[in-house]
């Protein structure tokens, strides 16, 4: 095993693996010359080619200005193919928070890009999507769109980063391949079945009087003085508690997976995102039931994002 | 692939473009036409604008471009137009007029990015075309300001800023593709042109001396200070009496004018030269004309020409670029060509019936002497006791027009001098012929050229001797020796409308005259007679022993290859450089990550800060500090160097 072999394959994966490296990019990723690639465009081909005619003409008709003009643009072929890798040579990537979205829309991710100097005509394209363009005055955080496909976590596909800034003729590109991955929430149902309470025994069927006591919570300046659970704080030493009464929830709901109509799991999952979207556009306290998973009732963001993430990763 | 295609297509989807692209565009296409607008017919140029401020108008009004089959039954229009114009659609002219035609609708059709670029581009070549007319000092500076707005158009089409900024940076662009045009111009192997035949109309008729000489027609060009040739001699000019630059010879007489006839030629001198020698070099303004310019008795012939036998010197091709030769001529040898009886009796060739008295006059000079060289004395003194005047306006002279002059008029030019001698001669059965060409010229004494302006073309006699040769004879010098002597402005009446140069006045005139032929002489022999021969001597002077084009382009090959690396090198070494608060904050990460604190990307400082406190209680507060300057360093609007110097000090201290 100890004997060398030529193996003509590993030079070629050696290769392969500078140019089209399967490990991901750690960041912050600094676009350096090796990674950045330039050729020309089909308006650079164009001009190439009007270069060459006009450096024909010159010598047929002995134009001395003529080789001069065409040598001159020549030489800014040449400097815009430096100024456009100089676009991008430099700049530092790395990934910022990204923003989630519903499945058939578009989720968000994050690109953190340092610079000394602006740049203009950057332009970012994910795989096959369409590219953005951006021109980049000073260090910025960029949120770049993506179609979301399928609830869970979509991960970050390779990002070009080209530009054909200042003349278009050539393109200077590079990727990045960041380890992100962005949440998919699943894509609410069209229509939904009203939601109905389940069936259930005891105390816990009937929907609770406006009155009901519900629970403690810290206490608010806003809050009524008889509200205040006044033995409780003592007992807790936590601060002033207030009651909380069912009223002010308006009716905590539960969203119950194993309850909710529908023929797939798919299916199930759209309509309690409908729900839920509902019940947060109405202000409503909801908690959400996926079997053992319990999310206890309340309504702001962070509890939907936290609903919306439960529901995505089932 | 047809499926790829399309797909390419959509990928790179016509952007429409913006009001700023628009006007970016416009004004490439005007500033390429600029420079040709005196060159190009003016129904063109009319069109041409018509088209562009259609163009204008729509911009302004952002109305609607035109359908395509408005512009096609416009293109084809055009292309009949020029079709009728120039008789053909096939030439450099014909071609030039169908690109200007075509860039104004182009500018109509101006949708995307690609239209964009199709207008640059034929902006360029349009400014390249411009220099088939005028390769001037001025024309060059006149496209380089055109270049610097089309460049700006292209880069406008990337990115849009503020005009000026715009220009700036197309400035900074070609002055940085500078370099690179001058090792270009330089070591670029160079190929004598054409490299096919030229069209017919590639070179129109420029001025100077013409192939036939009618009463007037020197006079003519005699009222421009346009420079003919320019002199270099390898010593002290000759004397006036020798400054004779022979041209032409013009044989055939018909009564009214005299006609060149081609004689054969000869690709060797037909005689020995012997004697003292007068070396010069020649810069010659092309007159798409054969004909080269020598003192007379010329001992050698530039390459690629001819010497014929009426002596003169002809290049191979009509003379259509500035052309420097080198020349020897023997003043003092004489000479006597075998005269063939063909010259000979071309020479005694004259119609019936005209000019009668002076015809009866020379026949009596004829029946009185034998000796043709007493002829011409006596017909030199009949000249000089006719006291006629040397002026360029002379009275208009048609028929019998050498018996006006003499005994009439008595007024006339060279032309009519020079003319009424030969036919003299001629009635005198002695041969005679008229020599076209200039006499005299002067030194520019910026640069010690001796310039011959179009002011001094002249024309004289050559009489043939039996055993003299062709002597030369001019009755212009016997009448009005001054005209010899001192030039034009002393041979004519001052009242005379003169070309400005020829004018004796106006002495600082004449001095910032002479400053700007000798920079457009210099700008001429250094740049535009830039061509195989002075690349050789240019590059053997630089120390490259035998250049070939194997050496120019290694040569070539490695100073582009050392510019381009300096370049990249620059463009590389102006490295990421984090500023200074920056770079004591990632100082402060760095000394949170020993404790296992990392900063995700996404963090901000106050983030970032509550993080780490959570993570480190006891220096809570110490973090809080400098996560606070660090966020009034980046984020408030006005900084001093104070507070830098307070957050270097709190990060210094800061010790978790």
């Amino acid at each position: 095993m100890n004997t060398f072999v030529l193996r003509p394959g590993l030079a070629l994966s050696q290769l392969r693996q500078r140019i089209w490296p399967r490990h991901p990019d750690t960041a912050p990723l600094t676009l350096s010359q090796r990674r950045i690639y330039v050729l020309p465009t089909r308006a650079g081909l164009a001009y190439g080619a009007t270069l060459a005619l006009m450096l024909v003409g010159s010598i047929n008709y002995n134009l001395s200005l003529g080789y001069a003009l065409t040598f001159l643009l020549g030489g800014l072929g040449v400097i815009a193919s430096v100024n456009t890798f100089r676009n991008l040579a430099g700049l530092q990537l790395s990934p910022a928070r990204h923003t989630p979205g519903f499945a058939g829309e578009l989720l968000h991710y994050g690109l953190q890009l340092n610079t000394a100097r602006p740049r203009p005509g950057l332009r970012f394209q994910f795989a096959d999507s369409a590219q953005s363009s951006f021109n980049l005055e000073e260090s910025h955080t960029l949120s770049l769109p993506l179609p979301a496909l399928q609830r869970g976590w979509q991960a970050m596909p390779r990002l070009t980063i080209s530009t054909t800034w200042p003349l278009g003729l050539v393109r200077a590109w590079s990727y990045a391949r960041f380890q992100e991955q962005c949440l998919v929430y699943p894509a609410p149902a069209l229509t939904a079945p009203p939601y109905t309470p389940p069936e259930r025994e005891g105390a816990q069927q009937r929907s609770p009087e406006p009155d009901d006591f519900f629970g403690l919570r810290p206490h608010r300046n806003t809050d009524l003085l008889q509200h205040v659970a006044w033995k409780a704080s003592a007992r807790l030493d936590e601060g002033l508690l207030s009651k909380q009464f069912a009223s002010e929830h308006g009716s905590a709901i539960w969203f119950d997976l194993a309850h909710t109509p529908g023929t797939s799991l798919e299916e199930k999952i759209a309509i309690l995102v409908r729900w839920i979207l509902d019940a947060h556009a109405s202000k409503q306290s909801y908690g959400l039931k996926l079997g053992t998973l319990r999310l206890e009732p309340a309504n702001d963001n962070d509890h939907l994002h936290a609903c919306l993430q439960a529901l995505a990763l089932i | 692939m047809f499926s790829i295609f399309k797909r390419k297509r959509l990928a790179l989807n016509p952007v429409p473009l913006t009001l700023a692209q628009s006007w970016w565009l416009f004004a490439a296409a005007i500033a390429a036409l600029v420079p040709l607008l005196e060159h190009i017919p003016v129904w063109l140029s009319a069109t041409a604008a018509v088209g562009m401020a259609w163009r204008a108008w729509l911009i302004w009004r952002a109305g609607r471009l035109p359908p395509r089959w408005l512009l096609f039954i416009l293109v084809a229009a055009g292309c009949v137009a020029v079709a009728v114009e120039y008789r053909t659609l096939f030439g450099r002219n014909p071609g030039l007029a169908l690109l200007v035609m075509f860039l104004a609708l182009k500018l109509l059709e101006l949708r995307s990015a690609r239209d964009g670029v199709t207008v640059v581009l034929l902006g360029c070549f349009l400014l390249l075309a411009s220099f088939f007319f005028n390769q001037s000092i001025a024309a060059a500076l006149l496209v380089t300001v055109a270049l610097i707005v089309i460049v700006a158009a292209l880069l406008s089409l990337q990115h849009v800023s503020t005009p000026r900024r715009q220009l700036q940076q197309s400035a900074l662009l070609l002055a940085q593709a500078l370099p690179f045009m001058l090792v270009l111009f330089v070591l670029f192997p160079r190929v004598q042109g054409p490299l096919w035949g030229l069209p017919q109309d590639a070179f129109t008729a420029s001025s100077g001396l013409s192939e036939s000489m009618s009463p007037g027609s020197i006079s003519k060009v005699a009222q421009s200070d346009a420079i003919a040739f320019r002199v270099k001699f390898k010593g002290q000019p000759p004397p006036p009496q020798q400054q004779y630059w022979r041209g032409l010879t013009l044989t055939q007489y018909d009564g009214v004018s005299w006609k060149y006839r081609p004689e054969p030629e000869m690709s060797e001198l037909p005689y020995e030269p012997t004697g003292k020698s007068i070396d010069y070099e020649v810069t010659l303004e092309p007159h798409n004309q054969r004909w080269l310019f020598a003192l007379e008795k010329a001992g050698e012939l530039p390459p690629a020409s001819s010497i014929s036998r009426d002596g003169l010197i002809l290049a191979n091709q009509p003379v259509r670029n500035r052309l420097r030769y080198s020349m020897r001529s023997y003043p003092d040898l004489a000479t006597d060509p075998k005269t063939t009886v063909r010259i000979f009796k071309a020479a005694l060739q004259l119609p019936n019936g005209v000019n009668p008295r002076t015809r009866a006059l020379a026949e009596s000079w004829r029946a009185q002497y034998d000796d043709p060289e007493k002829i011409v004395q006596v017909a030199i003194a009949f000249f000089q006791s006719q006291f006629l005047t040397y002026t360029l306006n002379p009275p208009l002279m048609q028929e019998n027009a050498v018996d006006a002059f003499l005994f009439q008029h008595k007024r006339g030019f060279c032309e009519h001098f020079a003319s009424a001698f030969a036919f003299a001669m001629r009635a005198a059965l002695i041969p005679a012929r008229i020599v076209g060409g200039y006499q005299g010229g002067e030194v520019n004494p910026v640069d010690g050229y001796f310039t011959v302006r179009q002011y001094d073309a002249h024309v004289w006699v050559e009489v043939w001797l039996k055993g003299r040769g062709w002597v030369r004879v001019d009755p212009t010098a016997d009448s009005a020796p001054s005209r010899i002597e001192n030039g034009l402005s002393q041979a004519v009446a001052a009242n005379e409308s003169l070309p400005l140069m020829a004018r004796n006045n106006y002495a600082w005139l004449r001095e910032l005259r002479y400053r700007w032929d000798a920079t457009a002489n210099a700008w001429n022999q250094a740049i535009l007679g830039f061509n195989p021969e002075r690349q050789r001597d240019l590059l053997s002077k630089l120390g490259m022993p035998e250049p070939d084009w194997k050496q120019m382009t290694a040569w070539l090959a490695a100073l582009c290859g050392l510019l381009l690396l300096g370049f990249t090198l620059f463009a590389l070494h102006q490295r990421e450089q984090r500023d200074e608060a920056g770079r004591i904050w990632q100082a402060f990460q760095r000394r949170l990550a020993r404790r296992e604190i990392t900063i995700a990307a996404w963090m901000g400082p106050a983030t970032y800060a509550s993080y780490a406190a959570a993570q480190l209680p006891q220096h809570a507060t110490a973090i809080h500090a400098i996560a606070e300057c660090y966020a009034a360093l980046r984020y408030a609007p006005e900084q001093t160097a104070a507070h830098l110097a307070h957050f270097k000090a709190l990060v210094a201290r800061f010790k978790p």
